[in-house]
């Protein structure tokens, strides 16, 4: 009995260094979650592929997203419940946030009613799968855009609705003020994001030695840094502004005039349903043309029955069908600024100055405002 | 004559009465000698500072935080029109307690304690307009136990049982709700399935001897294979449906006032078709209308798969540990094979793995719901542990139970289910429960894989700019919740193995 049971011991150690190998083979020296992702995209790229004729359930292939949706009578969304200011939970037991509002714009885009949405909270684990397998039509949950995302993972990202970058929080009186003052500071960041790995890598290329906190909860890392067991916070500038207002004597805190990493935040589809892609994109554009053009819901109907500008009355459906192209109805953007407004109202409602959570919009203003808003023609 | 008197040396003084004071305690405990003194100072002025922090802290909290979010920190996003669904749940609840109460407990003083215990604690977690039905669930509850302590003692067992074996399937029609089915004659073959089963029932019970209405069953079974596809599955379910009401009635048809019953079963059947064809799809669309799973949330969820983490892990846990007893090697090897893979595994691989693989390995034109993959995990998980807890109270049972059972003429199945079975799991009631204990708080795992429980939900409200920094509030009333749910069933667990008489010598 005892030599069988170490037999099993021996198959399984044999097993894992057989994983372990292949990992190696096929990896380098990424995290092991985004192992975990590729793994998942390998496996699932063979059954798709081999099911594709068979008429699955899983949208593929043009125009059978926008179909599935409008058979099911409502939009699925993957959310983030728990970012401030983006996604969380009211105390009607209601969805809010920026992100929320964008999936409310898309639902209004299709349905002509921004209720017809229903919200997965998701991990940021879980995130890439539930798009991949078809659980939620569209992802719009603070997910940073990437190459690798974009490609491996088998996701599209349509554009971004935020962009923002990685920052760094400091005492007043700690005296740091450039990224090489943290030589041998205590660091807090949450784990298992790309921010963790931004940290590791501007630490790296920098050569400067610093202690790393890693927290898996953000209350526990703020907790942290609040209580001085880091000398710094990071984590992507919108959430640091956010968050300071927050703290005990948010003057005695100072944002790092320092960004270092990209982080566009915008919504996400699956690879090779190009019509659904449009819808998505444009919706976000219809915002963005929107505030560019000072059309908001309080004003729309009176725009509509006045305006002389072409780009508006073809944008709101008085001329041309540029619904039917995207294979909604005309009245489409028009449902999005009346149901759920333009960017600015979509800003100002989540994360204006009048928001707990106001961030200065930076570079989220209008082109025309020295920012990277900027819509093409609705032509 | 003079009596001699016994010298008072000879009698026994009574030991001096030990007069209590507060004083002579403290000074006896605390101040003498030396080194106590130097204890209690030190500890007393711990206490002062954790009593002093602790107070300044909770007086100056922001406990308006719990109920501004008491119905999400409950519920989740559960559409607030459909809230009386889940009063509905715990009302009925109430009944069944009460019911069985009356059934296996009888005792009036203890029925009160527990019966007033159970609606005001739920009163104390629920919100907004459910919290008006502690006084109904009190109620129906005292109702149920009064109904059920007149019924002859048999017939209490059977309708209790029947009730709870009922209760999970309408609990989880009330949250859920329903959706018209997608099949067209759907109207038809629900009245078909629920007539064979009364009828079937009926005749059980009134003809209990005749034997040919297994032929009736039969031939349905055979008449699915030949009937159009639409119907295939109907047929099939309705003959295997049949076949078990007809064995039950003639079961149970020797009982006193069953034949009563299955005339009040028959009545039923007329309203239960006047309610598929004319009540059924009016009310999938207003009162009844569909829940999407992704709107279970808060405690719910946890209770929810708490509930159905051990009901389907119990008898599976079972199953694998009669297994790895076995003599037939590949059951064995399987069983062995099941249980040290998932006990080697932490509980939150498995939850990924059910969560983000599971749904990879499916072919792409299956889905199933989230909620019921993290149960799915809960199950597996649960069971491998649960086996093990079993197989301790089976390798406790002497030899000569066994040798006994046979040597009486038993089978190999009557005597694991009415010699061994009983007294191991008896045995293994105080490890079981505390398995129990251990799933329900394990439950708020789930969060990890992105379900909203109640501590998502938890996680959530910190997240609502309006209540950010408030998380010891919150964190600290999840933990009371889960501290009083876990300590109501321990305690239930003790008044159950102190009526089993266990740990009593034999």
């Amino acid at each position: 009995m005892r030599r069988k049971g170490l037999w099993f011991l021996f198959v399984g150690l044999m097993a894992l260094l057989l994983l372990a190998a292949c990992q190696q083979q096929a990896g380098g020296q990424e995290g092991a979650v985004k192992e975990i992702v590729k793994t998942v995209v390998v496996t699932v790229e063979v059954p798709a592929e081999g099911a594709g004729e068979a008429g699955p359930a899983v949208p593929q292939g043009y125009g059978a997203t926008l179909k599935a949706v409008q058979e099911r009578g409502y939009l699925i969304c993957g959310v983030n419940a728990k970012v401030p200011g983006f996604g969380f939970l009211n105390e009607q037991g209601e969805y809010q946030g920026f992100d929320i509002d964008f999936c409310r714009a898309v639902a209004a885009a299709i349905f002509g009613d921004p209720t017809k949405v229903e919200f997965r909270p998701l991990s940021a684990k879980e995130r890439f799968t539930a798009l991949q397998t078809g659980e939620i039509d569209v992802l719009i949950r603070n997910t940073t855009w990437t190459l690798t995302r974009d490609t491996e993972v088998g996701a599209n990202f349509v554009h971004t609705t935020f962009y923002d970058g990685q920052g760094f929080i400091v005492r007043k009186d700690s005296g740091i003020e450039t990224l090489e003052d943290l030589e041998g500071a205590a660091i807090c960041v949450q784990t298992g994001t790309t921010t963790e790995t931004n940290l590791r890598d501007v630490l790296d290329a920098h050569g400067i030695e610093a202690e790393v906190v890693v927290y898996d909860d953000v209350e526990a890392g703020w907790a942290a840094y609040e209580e001085g067991r880091c000398d710094a916070y990071t984590t992507d500038k919108s959430g640091l502004v956010a968050r300071r207002t927050l703290l005990k004597n948010p003057e005695e805190h100072v944002i790092l005039d320092v960004t270092v990493s990209k982080e566009p935040l915008g919504p996400v589809v699956r690879h090779g349903d190009d019509q659904w892609f449009d819808i998505v994109q444009w919706t976000v554009f219809a915002t963005f043309y929107a505030e560019e053009a000072g059309v908001t819901s309080q004003n729309v109907d009176q725009v509509k029955a006045e305006t002389k500008n072409p780009r508006v009355r073809s944008m709101l459906g008085l001329e041309g069908d540029l619904g039917k192209k995207l294979g909604l109805s005309n009245d489409w953007a028009y449902n999005i600024i009346k149901h759920v407004g333009n960017y600015e109202e979509i800003y100002n409602r989540n994360l204006g100055p009048d928001t707990p959570t106001y961030i200065p919009r930076g570079l989220n203003k209008l082109y025309t405002e020295g920012g990277l808003l900027y819509s093409p023609p609705f032509k | 004559m003079s009596t001699v008197r016994t010298t008072t040396s000879s009698e026994t003084l009574p030991p001096p009465t030990e007069r209590f004071s507060l004083l002579g305690w403290v000074y006896k405990n605390l101040l003498t000698p030396w080194y106590n003194l130097v204890l209690t100072l030190i500890s007393g002025w711990i206490l002062y500072v954790i009593v002093r922090g602790t107070l300044t802290w909770a007086l100056g909290a922001r406990w308006e935080v719990i109920p501004a979010n008491l119905r999400i920190l409950m519920v989740g996003s559960y559409p607030g029109e459909f809230l009386w669904r889940i009063g509905a749940a715990i009302l009925l609840l109430g009944w069944t307690v009460g019911f069985s109460w009356g059934v296996w407990v009888r005792q009036r003083e203890r029925v009160v304690w527990v019966l007033v215990a159970l609606p005001v604690g739920l009163a104390l977690v629920t919100a907004g307009p459910v919290r008006w039905m502690w006084a109904g669930t009190l109620a129906l509850a005292l109702a149920g136990w009064a109904v059920s302590r007149r019924l002859p003692e048999r017939m209490g067992t059977v309708l209790g049982l029947l009730l709870w074996a009922l209760y999970f399937p309408a609990f989880v029609l009330l949250v859920r709700g329903w959706g018209v089915p997608e099949t067209p004659n759907w109207k038809y073959l629900a009245a078909w399935q629920v007539t064979v089963v009364t009828f079937s029932f009926v005749v059980g019970v009134w003809w209990s001897r005749v034997p040919w209405v297994a032929a009736v069953h039969a031939g349905m079974l055979v008449a699915s294979f030949l009937a159009p596809p639409g119907w295939r599955g109907a047929l099939l379910l309705s003959a295997v449906l049949g076949f078990l009401a007809w064995q039950v009635a003639r079961r149970y048809a020797h009982l006193e006032g069953i034949k009563r019953f299955s005339l009040q079963v028959g009545m039923a059947y007329i309203p239960l078709l006047v309610f598929i064809f004319f009540a059924y799809e009016p009310l999938s669309q207003t009162w009844m209308a569909k829940v999407e799973s992704a709107h279970w949330g808060g405690m719910l969820l946890n209770l929810l798969i708490t509930v159905f983490g051990i009901m389907f892990s119990f008898p599976l846990g079972v199953l694998f540990a009669l297994g790895r007893r076995s003599s037939l090697p590949v059951i064995r090897l399987f069983s062995i094979l099941y249980i040290e893979f998932i006990r080697g595994v932490p509980f939150v691989t498995i939850l990924f793995m059910a969560q983000v693989m599971f749904p990879i390995l499916l072919p792409p034109e299956m889905s199933v719901d989230r909620v019921v993959r993290a149960i799915l995990g809960v199950v597996l998980f649960a069971a491998a542990y649960m086996a093990e807890n079993v197989r301790g109270g089976l390798q406790a049972i002497p030899k000569g139970q066994y040798e006994a059972a046979y040597a009486l003429g038993l089978t190999t199945s009557q005597t694991l289910l009415l010699i061994i079975l009983p007294q191991a799991l008896r045995n293994v009631i105080p490890v079981l429960v505390g398995q129990f204990i251990g799933l329900l708080k394990d439950t708020t795992l789930v969060t990890i894989v992105g379900l909203l429980d109640i501590l998502g939900v938890a996680q959530s409200v910190l997240s609502n700019p309006e209540w950010i920094g408030t998380q010891r509030e919150v964190y600290l009333f999840v933990a009371l919740l889960f501290w009083v749910i876990s300590y109501g069933m321990s305690y239930a667990s003790r008044r159950l193995e102190k009526a089993l008489g266990i740990g009593e010598t034999r």
